[in-house]
């Protein structure tokens, strides 16, 4: 009996340390992956007269919410956030609308043509959306429309991932739900948006939230099409805050306006955590 | 029935051109580009006439300012590109990529003798290895002459170097962590949160934190390694360091969006799937290349493919942190369309450069998802 | 279908075509010069594009120049007062925030775009480009409707704003690289003279050794200077070239000189320096910096325009030095700051943009005295009030006599990154003398071609 039960105690205990310590490793690794936010977040706290001579405390030297107060007060950080949350909720939502409308077009319908249109989309996948800033910049230029919200959300809207993302999910809905609806009546547009929309709403998070993110940190178009600071985006706007000479002097501020454009961001993932990891695997087509 | 009486009325609404009956007939169409349009209209405009505007630019030499200096020079942009004076070919020019290139070829062997790869793919591949690294490679300006831009090339083999660096360590790190984080419960839940956070930091924010904790004097990882009695490194001004730290910096910001993807990935892998491999006594590791990484084929293509094509065209974290330094180490193509175009006027050799990247991207990504879903049934 | 798509690819291609060959057509400076001298200033909003900084922290509503410690709040606090006291109401927003590395790679996106700022500043050296393209207003005619007299600007001041006879510009300062030294260090070393003024090395060989000898007396770092963030390390090696009897273009601008045995000479030099542990090849502005105010730096080879802030740091003996003769009679690099108006596309008024310019033009002494920049005025130059300025009279007069702007050649942004490019590859990758210097005067040679050609 007891040389019956002894390897099993072993094969379990090997089994418990390994599971120790590979739980002890990723504690490891995460605790390490969040110190830099944590440095940052303690660094706006601190004193900017103390920072000039101690940088690398964890802890606030000095704790302070002046440099909070700041941001608001002085210089456009305000009015560079605007322009992000008005840019980034334009181009989120136009980008769900129309993706979800030509994705379902592409799932569900039959139509002349189609075997062209695929392609077509798949094919703007594989354009390098940073390296056509220099055309892109020349069309708004010769209609002057640079400095404007329009010229900062359009090029970004036509998103053929999220086509690609809404084409998958919908392929994965039952023919029978739709035909449901329109023996009940329903035209194909009230179909569209009183039930597939509706059940989409994990793909169409998914999708939101990462164009969310990609437009809020949009770095190389808003550089070159925002070039007055009033419609700078709070992400050009920081970066230009940097590298000069006097940089040195304010750092609690500089990284208070760092925390204050991360926040909107980390409030929204940490809401919609669930719901993107599942949406994520419906758009993933499942198999 | 209502089949029955159209059936007698159709040949006659054939017949008739009238808008109504076209209508009728085409509604399909319609409707369905009803749905199409408003996306392809933005598409095409925004996406798709930038291509060909950059190709056409790409043929004039554009000042950026001055209207009077446009004039059609034809390929002379890349001719400036590629072009060279007294170009000569050697065996053994750039000798560790060329090894590089042999240990690709005897991958590629391996793999059709393994059948993990089509004998046709097989065989392009292995071409298209010999005719790179083989016979491409070998070309470079001899003792006396030189490249035509030669800010170009070291711009593209420092983007080249930053996708190798970038896309396994990247790719790797999410899914690891993802095998691990992807089970249910409060813990997993803030861990990814945890790994995922750096993810919605933007490049401003991004650089600010790097660029302190990397100061050798101010930052942390300087005090760390003082205290561990080590010298203090400067990462962003050495040369063979400053890549590296990049690519630490990407992995810390972009893994968690990776992270996201695999752990979909794997919870739509069928469990009963595992409770086979286990009951067949599988260990971690078979069960690993055996049931997990079958299962999600799909979505390691899909994370790789869109690593890489990230990877070419990155730009803000390097030209805020390093602005291409030190010594043009850790220049990217990006940042040389960039300055081409607003710090040397010169818009048309720029759209040219685009249109080169385009071309490599397009290339690089048709043969990934070509090689990644051979498997797939 | 498919004929259909083709047809209109075919049509869309051509459209675009066609907007290639469109020509916007370019405002005449000269008409606009007229349209200046009738109109008078009225109240309005006036957009500002500059370097320098962003300090609103310390500046906010303050009026009172004299309470200036830095670049930036010397001219936030010009432009406060400007905004506060100008009789015709014109409101200066600053189209702030650029970094400075990236300044003309924005203000080039804002010509492009089509709105460009209604003054801008600009260094000497890349005046050039804006003016051979007609993209700033000539201002002969006008600049004395503001009191701007250019019969009192020094020399190089003059040559900063002038292009192809004619004037661009109004200068703001002329500045230049400084020796900063800590004399404490010296005096240790014994490297003082009788009356107690640090004695600098008057060849290279004399560097070598003074530097050996310092070291060994102090353990202190002889030499420091940014080596590869900004483009200070191409002002050691402009300075010492100039010196060298050498130059970076041909008299015609024609050609790069720097496959020349004159650069040779210096940029191996530069590479003695660091290779003996002189100076450090991996110390960047801040590092620099940081180094020689604590102390552990005897000589820190900065510019103009920080000399108040290390008189009022520097917990040592500091002294503001010109840069020596090292390879001859004495020369440094030197470039100069202008205010200039863009051309507006729509063609507008530029009085209120002339009025701000004229204003800033009245203040360079409080310029001057708030830096370290060196005045582009002779009366301000020999007044008592700049001479009491810290540390003045040790360096200024001198530095404005060897003083040697850089060429006046189109396409110098490029150009200073290929020199930067090229010779820290010498330092920091082991790249050779000979063949950074070639590659450096080929691409150079290709960017003026194509501005001549």
């Amino acid at each position: 009996m007891t040389t019956a039960t002894a390897p099993a105690y072993d094969g379990m205990s090997r089994q418990r340390i390994r599971q120790l310590l590979i739980a002890g490793l990723i504690g490891v690794v995460a605790v390490l992956w969040i110190t830099p936010m944590v440095w940052m977040v303690s660094l706006s706290l601190s004193d900017n007269e103390a920072l000039q001579t101690n940088t690398t405390s964890l802890v606030p030297i000095n704790p302070t919410l002046s440099n909070f107060g700041d941001v608001f007060s002085l210089g456009l950080t305000p009015r560079w956030l605007i322009n992000s949350v008005i840019v980034t909720l334009v181009t989120t939502i136009a980008t769900l609308v129309l993706s979800a409308m030509a994705g379902y077009a592409i799932a569900r319908l039959d139509f002349r043509g189609k075997r062209f249109v695929i392609p077509f989309v798949l094919a703007g996948l594989m354009v390098p959306k940073e390296a056509m800033f220099i055309p892109q910049f020349l069309m708004f230029a010769e209609v002057g429309a640079h400095n404007t919200y329009s010229a900062l959300a359009l090029p970004r809207i036509a998103a053929p991932l999220g086509v690609f993302i809404m084409m998958q999910f919908f392929q994965a809905i039952p023919r029978e739900v739709e035909e449901a609806a329109s023996i009940d009546g329903a035209s194909r547009w009230q179909t569209f948006t009183r039930v597939l929309l509706p059940m989409s709403v994990p793909a169409l998070t998914a999708l939101g939230i990462f164009t969310f993110v990609l437009t809020w940190n949009d770095y190389l178009w808003p550089l070159v099409s925002a070039t007055q600071p009033e419609m700078f985006t709070i992400t050009t706007g920081l970066a230009s805050l940097q590298g000069n000479f006097a940089q040195a002097t304010a750092l609690g501020s500089l990284m208070a306006r760092g925390v204050v454009a991360a926040i909107p961001l980390l409030v929204l993932f940490v809401i919609f955590q669930k719901r993107l990891i599942r949406g994520i695997a419906l758009g993933s087509g499942g198999k | 029935m209502s089949v029955d009486s159209t059936v007698g009325t159709v040949p006659r609404q054939a017949a008739s051109t009238d808008g109504a009956g076209w209508l009728a007939r085409h509604r399909k169409d319609v409707e369905a580009w009803g749905f199409l349009a408003p996306f392809m209209i933005v598409y095409a405009i925004f996406l798709i006439y930038p291509v060909i505007q950059a190709l056409l630019m790409s043929v004039f030499n554009w000042d950026l300012l001055d209207p009077g200096q446009r004039t059609f020079v034809g390929l002379d942009n890349y001719a400036r590109m590629f072009g060279a004076q007294g170009l000569t070919w050697d065996a053994t020019h750039l000798l560790g990529w060329r090894i590089a290139g042999g240990v690709v070829l005897v991958g590629v062997a391996v793999a059709a003798a393994r059948d993990l790869v089509a004998r046709r793919t097989a065989t392009i591949l292995a071409a298209a290895t010999v005719v790179v690294f083989g016979v491409l490679l070998g070309l470079h300006p001899g003792p006396d002459g030189a490249w035509s831009d030669a800010g170009f090339w070291g711009a593209f083999g420092n983007t080249i170097v930053f996708v190798l660096m970038s896309t396994p360590v990247i790719v790797g790190v999410s899914l690891l962590l993802a095998l691990v984080l992807s089970g249910a419960g409060r813990v997993a839940a803030i861990l990814r949160a945890v790994f995922f956070a750096p993810y919605v930091l933007s490049v401003a924010v991004l650089t600010l934190i790097w660029g302190f904790l990397l100061n050798p004097d101010l930052g942390l990882i300087g005090r760390a390694l003082a205290a561990v009695g080590l010298e203090p490194i400067s990462w962003l001004t050495d040369p063979s360091l400053a890549m590296p730290a990049i690519v630490l910096t990407t992995l810390w910001w972009t893994m968690g969006f990776n992270l996201v993807l695999f752990i979909a990935g794997l919870q739509d892998v069928d469990p009963t799937l595992y409770e086979a491999a286990a009951l067949d006594g599988a260990n971690a590791v078979q069960t690993f290349f055996h049931v997990t990484v079958p299962g999600i084929r799909r979505t390691i293509v899909l994370v790789t493919v869109l690593q890489v094509i990230a990877s070419f065209q990155i730009f803000g974290q390097v030209f805020i942190m390093t602005r291409g330094g030190p010594g043009g180490a850790t220049r990217v193509l990006i940042q040389h369309i960039y300055e081409s175009g607003f710090r040397e006027f010169r818009l048309g050799y720029a759209a040219a450069l685009s249109v080169f990247l385009f071309v490599v991207m397009l290339g690089a990504s048709a043969a990934q998802f070509r090689l990644l879903n051979e498997d797939d049934s | 279908m498919m004929r259909r798509i083709a047809s209109l690819a075919l049509a869309a291609t051509t459209l675009s075509a066609c907007g290639l060959v469109v020509q916007r057509q370019a405002p005449d400076p000269a008409v606009e010069e007229t349209r200046v001298a009738e109109d008078d200033a009225e109240a309005g909003v006036i957009e500002l594009a500059r370097f320098f900084g962003d300090c609103d922290d310390a500046t906010q509503g303050v009026t009172d120049v004299s309470q200036a410690t830095s670049e930036c709040e010397v001219i936030q606090i010009l432009t406060n007062a400007f905004n506060a006291d100008n009789a015709v109401g014109i409101d200066v927003e600053q189209l702030g925030g650029a970094q400075f590395a990236s300044y003309y790679d924005t203000l080039n996106a804002t010509y492009a775009g089509g709105s460009p700022p209604d003054v801008a500043v600009m260094h000497a050296s890349n005046l050039p480009d804006y003016a051979s393209r007609d993209l700033l207003v000539q201002l002969d005619d006008v600049m004395g409707s503001v009191d701007v007299d250019p019969s009192i600007w020094t020399e190089p001041a003059r040559e900063a704003v002038t292009y192809d006879g004619a004037t661009y510009g109004v200068p703001f300062d002329v500045h230049a690289n400084l020796w900063h030294v800590n004399v404490d260090l010296m005096d240790e070393a014994g490297l003082v003279d009788a009356d107690g003024i640090p004695i600098l090395p008057s060849s290279p060989e004399e560097f070598l050794a003074q530097a050996a000898q310092l070291e060994e007396a102090t353990g202190a770092q002889y030499f420091a200077t940014d080596a590869n963030q900004f483009a200070l390390d191409v002002m050691v090696f402009i300075s010492l070239l100039y010196q060298n009897g050498g130059d970076i273009v041909s008299e015609d601008g024609s050609h790069a000189t720097l496959d020349t045995p004159e650069a040779r000479e210096v940029l191996e030099f530069m590479n003695t320096l660091f290779d003996e542990g002189i100076a450090d090849p991996q110390q960047d502005y801040t590092a620099a910096q940081s180094a020689f105010l604590s102390g552990d730096v005897a000589v820190l080879h900065n510019g103009t325009w920080v000399v108040n802030q290390y008189a009022a740091e520097a917990p040592f003996e500091y002294r503001t030095m010109p840069f020596p003769g090292i390879f001859g009679e004495p020369a440094n690099w030197s470039n100069s700051h202008v205010w200039v108006i863009p051309v507006q596309s729509d063609p507008g008024d530029y009085k209120e943009a002339l009025e701000f310019v004229g204003y800033l033009d009245d203040h360079v002494a409080d310029w001057a005295v708030g830096t370290g920049h060196l005045p582009p005025k002779e009366p301000v130059l020999a007044s008592d009030e700049f001479a009491s300025a810290p540390q003045r009279s040790n360096f200024a007069s001198a530095t404005v006599e060897q003083a040697q702007l850089l060429p006046s050649v189109g396409n110098w942004q490029p150009i200073e990154d290929i020199i930067k490019r090229e010779i820290e590859a010498t330092w920091l990758t082991g790249k050779s003398v000979d063949q950074a210097l070639q590659d450096a005067q080929r691409e150079i040679d290709i960017r003026l071609d194509a501005t001549n050609g």
